[in-house]
């Protein structure tokens, strides 16, 4: 399998494969989906007149007035005019939208198609899937997130090995719903965001008797010794009791509740306290890290979506290179944090006390 | 007695037991992590036979070696009931350990075997476990120790009889990067 090294290699000559794979698959597209408005512009020549002066002559005969013969008749004249005019638009544009409409579902599978050979490219083993389910059990249970949500999403996931360790990459949206009442009684619903970014999940090769989770600590740095005792006395209400290390940097950056102290420590080595915040300080973001069934879980808060064409499909190899690069920097993580370090093995399995 | 000091009283009597029950959690956080600590010590001393026998086939000329081994395995064992005592047959025995396992450098068909290879796999993971588990104990203790220490909780340990407990150090010659060809010469 594939290491981070290499994959990174594969990135600086995927303008070459871009050119000789992808680039016919557009114009594969482009030649059979290509929009013809030929025919709706030729017939637009009459059918707008026609529906334009049979409005205003409606318009004219209405503000008139009066109701002579001869306004009746120019009355019944504007209404088959703009009759007309509409018949003869809607003869054009029903194919035509038929056409638009056919075009967008051809060119959605055509981005699935571009993503699936772009992350083959990277490595034959890999998969992406455009759908996925959203992961509930895992969201709900891996203890990094405390907010409710109500609407839940997930996208675009990316699936392979990275050395010894099975992963699998996807975009994740978790939202609020909030209905409000204005003196009116008019609804306005306003969506709060919980969560958006990627969740990694990476074959730990570890079977972890408990549960571990290394969430972002924000009150330490701000109030101290009084959030160390507020987590203290919360977590004592919780199956996932706080677990403080030695480390007074770490302890800054994040909490660390466990359902098994000794694994959680025995996980969270100085060596990977030390990764785990470097990691941190270079990505800039919330970073956070659960330990759960032999997996372990990642979460990168994230503005920007995943597997996108950011310059669209016109500037097709920018768009797949910064796909690439977006991907095997996620996948950094799994080397950032030494996930790759086959030490322990599942049969061996002696961690943790209960 | 008026109702304020009736409150007083209650107040009081809320606050002192709070602190009672905080040292005693505390005090009972130690015990469980020592029962960690134990747990560890006991598993890794389980495979000690194992890696003597192993060793013994491809390496008769380390019996000295795997003797103090074995004695070591036995002090671990019947230190499990005192700290002091526990700590420093840990110690002793992680450094038999280490010998060990330096010594098999010497012998190749006894590092290629795998019976050897998973136990060291077994062993090592065990002292990262063991590892864990001081740490465990060491913020138990440290946690207990503040309580023990500070105000208001001292007047309460004071009654108690509680004393200060001593943290897992790293000795000495734990510290020291191991000089594999002095461990070598040692072992021959």
């Amino acid at each position: 399998m594939p290491t981070l090294q290499e994959l990174q290699a594969r990135t600086s000559t995927v303008a070459e494969f871009a050119q000789s794979v992808l680039w016919p698959m557009v114009d594969s597209f482009e030649s059979e989906y290509k929009l013809d408005s030929s025919q709706l512009k030729a017939k637009a020549i009459v059918s707008i007149p026609l529906l334009a002066g049979g409005w205003a002559l409606q318009l004219f005969v209405k503000n008139s007035g009066a109701s002579t013969n001869l306004l009746k008749f120019l009355g019944m004249a504007a209404f088959v005019a703009c009759a007309a005019g509409a018949v003869i638009l809607l003869i054009e544009l029903i194919p035509f939208l038929k056409q638009v409409k056919r075009r967008a579902v051809a060119l959605s599978k055509l981005k699935a198609s571009v993503k699936q050979k772009t992350v083959g490219y990277l490595d034959p083993s890999f998969i992406f899937e455009a759908s996925v389910p959203f992961p509930k059990h895992i969201y709900d249970s891996c203890g990094l997130f405390d907010s409710d949500y109500d609407v839940a999403t997930a996208e675009d996931r990316c699936r392979g090995k990275v050395g010894e360790t099975a992963f699998e990459v996807f975009e994740l949206k978790t939202m609020k719903v909030k209905k409000s009442k204005d003196s009116k009684g008019n609804t306005t619903t306003t969506y709060i965001r919980v969560f958006k970014g990627l969740m990694l999940i990476a074959d730990a090769n570890k079977n972890f008797n408990g549960h571990t989770a290394v969430g972002t600590d924000r009150n330490e740095k701000k109030f101290g010794f009084l959030a160390r005792q507020g987590q203290r006395l919360m977590s004592s209400m919780s199956h996932l009791k706080l677990v403080e290390l030695e480390s007074p940097d770490f302890e800054s950056h994040f909490k660390v509740r466990s359902t098994d102290a000794i694994e959680a420590r025995y996980l969270l080595t100085p060596l990977f306290m030390e990764s785990l915040l470097a990691l941190k300080k270079k990505s800039a973001v919330d970073i956070q890290v659960a330990f759960q069934n032999s997996k372990v879980i990642v979460t990168i808060p994230r503005e920007q979506d995943f597997m996108e064409f950011q310059n669209g499909i016109d500037d097709l190899t920018r768009s797949v290179e910064l796909m690439l690069q977006q991907l095997t920097d996620v996948l950094g993580v799994i080397d950032d944090l030494d996930l790759n370090n086959r030490t322990y093995n599942k049969i061996s399995r002696t961690a943790g006390v209960s | 007695m008026s109702t304020e000091m009736l409150f007083l009283a209650g107040g009081l009597f809320v606050v002192v037991a709070l602190m009672y029950n905080s040292l005693i959690s505390k005090k009972n956080e130690i015990e469980n992590a020592v029962g960690g600590v134990h747990a560890f010590l006991k598993k890794r001393s389980d495979l000690i036979p194992s890696l003597v026998a192993t060793v013994k086939q491809y390496a008769q000329h380390e019996s000295k070696l795997l003797t103090e081994l074995t004695e070591a395995r036995t002090a671990v064992q019947r230190g499990l009931s005192d700290d002091g005592a526990m700590q420093a047959s840990d110690s002793m025995m992680s450094q038999m350990l280490g010998r060990v396992i330096a010594v098999a450098e010497n012998y190749p068909e006894l590092k290629a075997n795998e019976n050897f290879l998973s136990l060291q796999g077994s062993l090592n993971e065990i002292e990262g476990q063991l590892s864990a588990a001081r740490r465990t104990y060491n913020a138990a203790v440290v946690n207990y120790n503040n309580a023990v220490e500070g105000i208001p909780t001292v007047l309460i340990a004071s009654v108690l009889g509680y004393k200060r407990k001593a943290v897992f150090q790293v000795t000495e010659a734990e510290a020291q990067k191991p000089d594999i060809a002095k461990l070598f010469g040692q072992a021959g």
